[in-house]
């Protein structure tokens, strides 16, 4: 069963994009979610106080950050488990793909002014009409990396598209993938939101949120099996752990338990993950680059020092969180009494 | 052997693709450096905070505000932007950077989670915070940005001088090469430089307790705590000649005058960064001048007229390699280029000609999209057709054929005789000329000649090699 089927350096490659992806997706689904959330909360009743709205405006543009950041890792290693899929659908996708970016850009600078100009929020149009442009572009991109997976995997359409010059890639399986996205964030969004401060008082909405999210997640998952390539299909144990997990993560959420349903949601997303990875590994089989990931295994050093770094940042990170929840517990009761600092 | 994989090559029309890395590079650049030099600033403004300066504090969180969003979202975004515009421009090169260094890659990583953590954490929680656990997590901030510098540094100096890597294929030979620490040193001073100058540019704009702008005397004040930070200008032209003398000697000659844009850009690079040394170091930091709006302005903006022509300058030297003694230009190995010579590779390129072209000139077409489309256009930014048109069809078979030694900066042909025939044709074409030459035995036999006295070596080398 995958990834224990490849060779070692081929195996832990593939484990460690699984991995990276999934941390990637626990946070991106969080800002897909919350955004869609503002969209329409603001849509129907612009500017109105909502405990969920408001604490999803303070965090969006930390959120968004954090999962540009998670990013970085698995773009990092899918340059190694499949650089020449990976850089061909780069290159095909061309104006579409690069669009991405200063879209990003204008989105973050869009929750940035939704957080630090709360006048905007009451605003009729404007109000309305921020949220959703932040909504669209967090949609396009998690468009936009399904596209570009697909067609990663897809070698026999590359010519044809390139003679087309079409920058558009739409398989049977691109709008399934992306309602599986979408409707899978709606669980993540639900388990984060349960995990933050006053998340057990907001656990009625959160469950039906989350309960939701999952009937639309198996839904879509059902979608994409159908429509999805008959030739290679994922191993059955790992589609059954992350399905295990979505219903933990929701049952979790439903019963207020906001560690566990965290928790339960970042391992969703892992295994989540590792469909995708075993998938691509049926898919293409003989065509990755084995001997590759062996020679990038051998030659590259540094293994032992990132390891060695991550134990150190790590071990000086904790007490340093400690120290400022500390203050600012101290900071709270200082205010409440009307202390002085 | 040649075991290149083919990539789909989109066309840019006249933006050569070499300025679509080089002006995100720029600001990337240039954003990522204020990021990490900012950092040091803000310590030392927390550091006066704690012992009572309540202007600085102010100052500190104006400064920050501008910090997070301007670099937080631009500088992340950008950085993100150099990997998908890297392996738009030369896929191949991109991959060979993450083949040798993804664990350095990964640890730099590590260092930029931390760094984003620290600064939101300060930003976001910062008026609850005391003092001591504010200029802890400002440092934290600072060394972790400072730390994804170095790392960082080491992959992009290792494209310009390999060093010892280019025998032993070891990470850290590559990583800790010769240009490594002249490299690091003239970016900590420039990060500094350019931190002190932003925050200059924003004691303008900055307010007292009560919400009015600060008079000139309490400004005066402010830029002098900045001061300091001037201090490491000074030391930049010695980096800079270190940094030329551990440059290959005939990357050196470009900026020389072997190479009379490549000289201009550095005599711009060289000059800017002077003109702000003395006034920096002489004026600010010695003479304690004040410095109006427009002033500081004018200076954020040679800062950056200076990062440009710098960054210009230091991918232009590593011609005609993209990683020295490895990668052309081109994205071709040594080895391939002899391959090549011998078999030809365009007609195994399985992506066809796209464009509006004769359909006898497609061979030609599909040579120039691999060997020269990377660096030229057409007819737009250092357009071939602009180079080659006064040339006719012997003159440029031979130069083309003797590419190498006609410009020591350009990579030997890597093709056969009758693809550099198809190249010739294709470009004549494109130049206009009227009716088609068909390259008839005795041509073909004369350009082999002349490749196989151009050697398939590199000009430049070959010429040191001769000396």
């Amino acid at each position: 069963m995958f990834p224990f089927d490849q060779p070692w350096p081929s195996a832990a490659y593939a484990t460690l994009l699984a991995v990276t992806f999934g941390l990637h997706f626990a946070a991106a689904a969080f800002v897909l979610g919350g955004s869609g959330w503002v969209a329409i909360a603001q849509l129907l009743r612009p500017g109105r106080s909502h405990p969920v709205t408001d604490i999803l405006v303070d965090w969006m543009p930390f959120a968004m950050g954090a999962t540009i950041t998670l990013g970085v890792a698995p773009l990092l290693f899918v340059q190694i488990v499949d650089q020449e899929g990976f850089y061909t659908a780069n290159l095909l996708l061309f104006h579409r793909w690069m669009a991405m970016l200063p879209i990003l850009i204008l989105a973050f600078y869009m929750l940035y002014l939704l957080k630090g100009a709360p006048r905007l929020r009451q605003h009729v149009l404007g109000g309305r009409v921020v949220p959703l442009l932040v909504f669209a572009a967090t949609a396009f991109v998690a468009l936009s990396w399904s596209e570009n997976h697909l067609l990663s995997l897809d070698r026999g359409a590359w010519v044809d598209l390139y003679r087309e010059g079409a920058m558009r890639f739409a398989t049977p399986e691109l709008w399934p993938r992306f309602a599986l996205a979408c409707a899978s964030s709606a669980v993540g969004l639900a388990a984060v939101l349960a995990n933050a401060k006053g998340g057990r008082a907001r656990g009625r909405t959160l469950g039906t949120v989350a309960l939701a999210g999952l009937i639309a997640t198996a839904a879509a998952g059902t979608w994409l099996a159908r429509a999805g390539h008959a030739s290679a299909m994922p191993p059955i144990a790992w589609v059954a752990a992350a399905g295990a997990l979505f219903g933990a993560a929701t049952a979790s959420v439903v019963a207020a338990r906001g560690r566990l349903a965290l928790a339960a949601w970042i391992a969703a997303a892992i295994a989540l993950g590792f469909v995708r990875e075993a998938l691509r590994s049926a898919r293409l089989g003989d065509a990755l680059p084995a001997e590759r990931h062996r020679a990038a295994a051998e030659h590259s050093g540094g293994l032992w020092l990132f390891a060695l770094i991550a134990m150190i940042l790590l071990a000086v990170a904790v007490p340093l969180v400690r120290a400022v929840r500390r203050d600012l517990v101290r900071s709270d009761r200082a205010r409440t009494m009307g202390e002085p600092r | 052997m040649d075991d290149a994989a083919f990539y789909p090559v989109q066309d840019y029309g006249p933006v050569m693709k070499g300025l679509a890395i080089g002006g995100l590079g720029i600001v990337h650049v240039f954003l990522a450096q204020f990021a990490i030099g900012a950092g040091a600033v803000l310590c030392m403004l927390q550091w006066r905070a704690g012992r009572g300066d309540a202007r600085a504090r102010r100052f500190l969180d104006s400064l920050f505000t501008v910090l997070i969003l301007v670099s937080f979202v631009l500088g992340a975004l950008t950085g993100v932007a150099m990997w998908f515009t890297s392996i738009q421009v030369s896929p191949r090169t991109i991959g060979l950077m993450v083949d040798e260094f993804h664990w350095i890659w990964a640890i730099e990583w590590l260092f930029f989670g931390v760094e984003i953590v620290a600064g939101y954490a300060f930003y976001r929680y910062r008026k609850h915070l005391s003092d001591p656990i504010r200029l802890t997590l400002l440092s934290a901030y600072t060394f972790a940005g400072w730390m994804s510098l170095f790392w960082i540094n080491g992959i992009l100096s290792w494209q310009l001088t390999p060093g010892a890597w280019l025998e032993d294929r070891s990470v850290w030979s590559g990583f800790f090469n010769p240009s490594f620490v002249p490299s690091l040193l003239y970016r900590t001073a420039a990060a500094l430089t350019i931190a002190a100058l932003v925050a200059l540019l924003c004691v303008h704009r900055q307010r007292d307790a009560n919400g009015v702008l600060l008079g000139r005397e309490p400004r005066r004040q402010l830029m002098r705590t900045l001061a300091p930070f001037f201090a490491p200008m000074a030391l930049m032209p010695w980096i800079g000649m270190w940094y030329l003398a551990a440059m290959p000697s005939d990357s050196r000659a470009w900026i020389t005058g072997a190479s009379p844009a490549m000289s201009l850009f550095f005599a711009g690079a060289a000059g800017a960064s002077t003109l702000l040394g003395l006034y920096a170091v002489g004026g600010l930091l010695l003479g304690r001048l004040y410095v109006s709006a427009p002033t500081a302005g004018l200076l954020v903006a040679l800062s950056f007229a200076a990062t440009a022509a710098g960054e210009f300058v230091r991918e232009g030297v590593r011609k005609p390699y993209t990683v020295r003694g490895t990668l052309y230009s081109n994205a071709l190995t040594q080895a391939e280029v002899e391959h090549r010579r011998q078999h030809g590779s365009a007609h195994l390129d399985p992506y066809p000609i796209v464009e509006d072209v004769p359909r006898d000139l497609h061979l030609g077409a599909l040579v120039y999209r691999h060997q020269c489309s990377v660096c030229h256009t057409i007819d737009g930014a250092n357009g071939v057709v602009h180079l080659v048109r006064s040339w006719d069809r012997d003159q440029m078979r031979m130069n083309i054929a003797k590419l190498q030694h006609t410009k020591a900066f350009m990579p030997p042909f890597a093709g056969t005789a009758r693809e550099l025939a198809a190249l010739v044709e294709y470009l004549s074409w494109e130049c206009g000329a009227a009716g088609e030459e068909t390259a008839d035995a005795a041509t073909l036999a004369r350009i082999q000649t002349w490749l196989d006295e151009a050697g398939t070596q590199p000009g430049g080398e070959a010429r040191e090699e001769k000396r």
